[in-house]
């Protein structure tokens, strides 16, 4: 007996530890082994591509590392933020347009001696993991264990999600976004607001996650304190400080809030109330620019779709409407670049593919599907931006 | 009424605290562009503003030209509306149309050297050829700035280049208006004064009908 309780103190806490992770492992181990597999898949297939693929538009910048095609586009531009800060240069394209959390990220990567590509496309990558469990938990409270496993698995393996690897700040906002309705369900308002207010922070979109905050902030306010209603109106209202501290970093460093706006027409977006208009207007130029458009057209249907099919599945209406915002508003900037990339945050969009995944044979097609989707459109990285 | 205001005050508190945090980070963890960058950044702002810029220019010591250079979606071939083009009429009418970025030239007379129009059109200071010229500098590479006096005035200068031309800009030291060019090519050489203008439907019309396309 005395023997028994001289060893249990030595052995219980790693008998406990290897437990507690073989448990883990046997709970979570599906949704690590798809991170892998779909980062594995967009990886080697971006430095085959490096060494023996075409380069496309990206000429210099494919070969200047290994992953150049993970660094490449935007995040280039978001290199140049973190190595030399904000500059406005008017009527030309300029890095303003770029949205300063994925920067702050990378800089603070960059100062413990990692070059500024591989802090980005390292962030992205590690950061996608974290945004697969925190989409889960929160799909879990919301749409069911099943599809939120189907769902987890298709965001993982997603053929846009190759944006998930490259030195872009999707894979963040994914998770914040996630996080911070997440925390707001179990009641934790603060964490909540941090992760809406850093998620509109790192991209405009992050904004509307205010709506699912709300949805539940106005369904539990019978329920609160003053003190945790206080908490939860100040979550709803984070994502807009978040968005409100990026022009006014942008007035104190360059004079002028607007520079975004400046830089977003530069880049040919200028939001309007019939800019949808001008975007069907011009979808023939454009296509005959650049071929590739037709890509984010099919996107945006595909997407609205997938919304239809998840409201059907009864996901909550505030969902619903943010990710119409997601998917929708960019159109009214005259243009239907980059939809495919801006609808990996809108979580709906995954939950309706989950729904349609629910007959065995569907899910598989998806799957297989998706896994070569992925592969082919990694390989197209070289002649349209994501 | 008590607890309306606590729910406010604490609201207020959280956005407040949320908006401070994510500003602050950015001023302590960013750095503010370096000045010579701010600088070449005013200057793509003039070139930006003025689609006509008028020059008087020199190459290889010859004769002083006098040039306009308008830019602009520009009615210049029949038939054709040309975007983003830049049209450099010379005072004898001649004219070098540059049609689309990367330079394309349209109008090299038979036998001349293609270098020579677009030499052309950087001694014309045309701000669509200058502007994104400089911008893809300020982007791209630490800018060198010097202080100097050209006809007999103080200026700043920034030197940079195409594959086949080095130019060299003068600008105003406080305003950083430009107002003189210097290009060079492995066979010419020239100087211009550059005056940017505002371009007017009465300005553009005459600059075209003067031009012989």
């Amino acid at each position: 007996m005395t023997g028994h309780v001289e060893t249990l103190p030595l052995l219980r806490p790693q008998t406990r530890a290897v437990a507690r992770f073989s448990a883990w492992l046997r709970e979570y181990g599906w949704l690590v082994g798809w991170w892998l597999a779909g980062r594995a898949v967009v990886i080697v297939t971006a430095y085959v591509v490096n060494i023996v693929g075409p380069s496309g538009y990206l000429k210099g910048d494919l070969h200047a590392h290994p992953l150049g095609l993970l660094a490449s586009w935007d995040g280039r531009w978001y290199q140049i933020v973190a190595s030399r800060g904000y500059l406005l240069v008017p009527g030309s394209q300029s890095d303003p347009a770029f949205f300063p959390l994925f920067p702050l990220l990378l800089r603070w990567l960059h100062a413990l001696g990692i070059g500024y590509a591989t802090a980005g496309i390292l962030i992205s990558n590690l950061a996608l993991v974290a945004a697969l469990f925190a989409f889960h938990a929160l799909s879990r409270e919301l749409v069911g264990a099943t599809l939120a496993r189907r769902a987890t698995t298709y965001v993982a393996i997603f053929p846009l999600g190759y944006v998930f690897s490259m030195a872009y700040p999707e894979s963040i906002v994914l998770g914040l976004i996630a996080l911070a309705a997440f925390a707001a369900l179990r009641d934790r308002w603060i964490l909540a607001a941090v992760c809406a207010g850093a998620a509109s922070l790192a991209r405009p979109e992050g904004l509307f996650v205010a709506l699912p905050l709300l949805a539940i902030a106005v369904r539990r306010r019978q329920t609160m304190t003053p003190l945790r209603r206080g908490l939860a109106l100040g979550a709803v209202a984070a994502p807009a400080a978040g968005l409100a501290a990026y022009p006014l970093y942008l007035a104190w460093v360059l004079h002028d809030p607007l520079a975004w706006n400046q830089a977003q027409q530069a880049w040919g977006r200028h939001f309007s109330p019939v800019g949808f208009v001008h975007a069907f207007a011009q979808l023939p130029q454009a296509v005959s620019g650049n071929v590739w458009v037709v890509r984010d057209v099919v996107c945006l249907f595909l997407y609205l779709g997938l919304i239809a099919v998840a409201r059907r599945a009864g996901v909550p209406r505030a969902w619903l409407m943010a990710a119409l915002a997601i998917v929708a508003l960019p159109v009214f900037s005259g243009t239907f670049d980059s939809i495919g990339r801006f609808g990996l945050l809108a979580p709906p969009i995954f939950w309706g593919l989950a729904t349609l995944g629910r007959p065995r044979i569907a899910d598989t097609a998806i799957r297989v599907i998706s896994i070569a989707l992925l592969i082919a459109a990694t390989v197209t990285i070289p002649f349209m931006y994501p | 009424m008590r607890g309306f205001f606590a729910t406010l005050a604490v609201a207020c508190l959280l956005v407040g605290g949320v908006a401070g945090v994510a500003w602050g980070v950015q001023v302590v963890t960013l750095p503010a562009p370096a000045r010579n960058d701010r600088i070449v950044a005013a200057t793509v702002a003039w070139f930006s503003r003025f689609r006509l810029v008028e020059s008087d220019f020199q190459i290889d010591g010859g004769r002083l030209v006098h040039s306009a250079c308008v830019q602009g979606r520009l009615p210049v071939l029949p038939g054709r509306e040309l975007e983003r083009a830049s049209v450099l009429v010379f005072g004898d009418g001649r004219a070098v149309v540059d049609a689309q970025p990367p330079l394309r030239v349209i109008g090299v007379r038979r036998g001349e050297p293609d270098t020579l129009p677009l030499v052309q059109l950087e001694l014309g200071g045309c701000s669509r050829v200058l502007g994104p010229l400089l911008a893809a500098l300020v982007q791209n590479e630490r800018i060198r700035i010097r202080r100097t006096v050209v006809a007999g005035k103080a200026a700043l200068t920034v030197r940079f280049g195409t594959p086949r031309t080095r130019i060299t800009l003068s600008f105003m030291p406080k305003t950083f208006k430009p107002f003189a060019v210097s290009v060079t090519s492995h066979r010419f050489r020239g100087q211009a004064r550059i005056r940017l203008l505002r371009l007017t439907p009465n300005r553009l019309q005459a600059i075209l009908l003067r031009a012989r396309l």
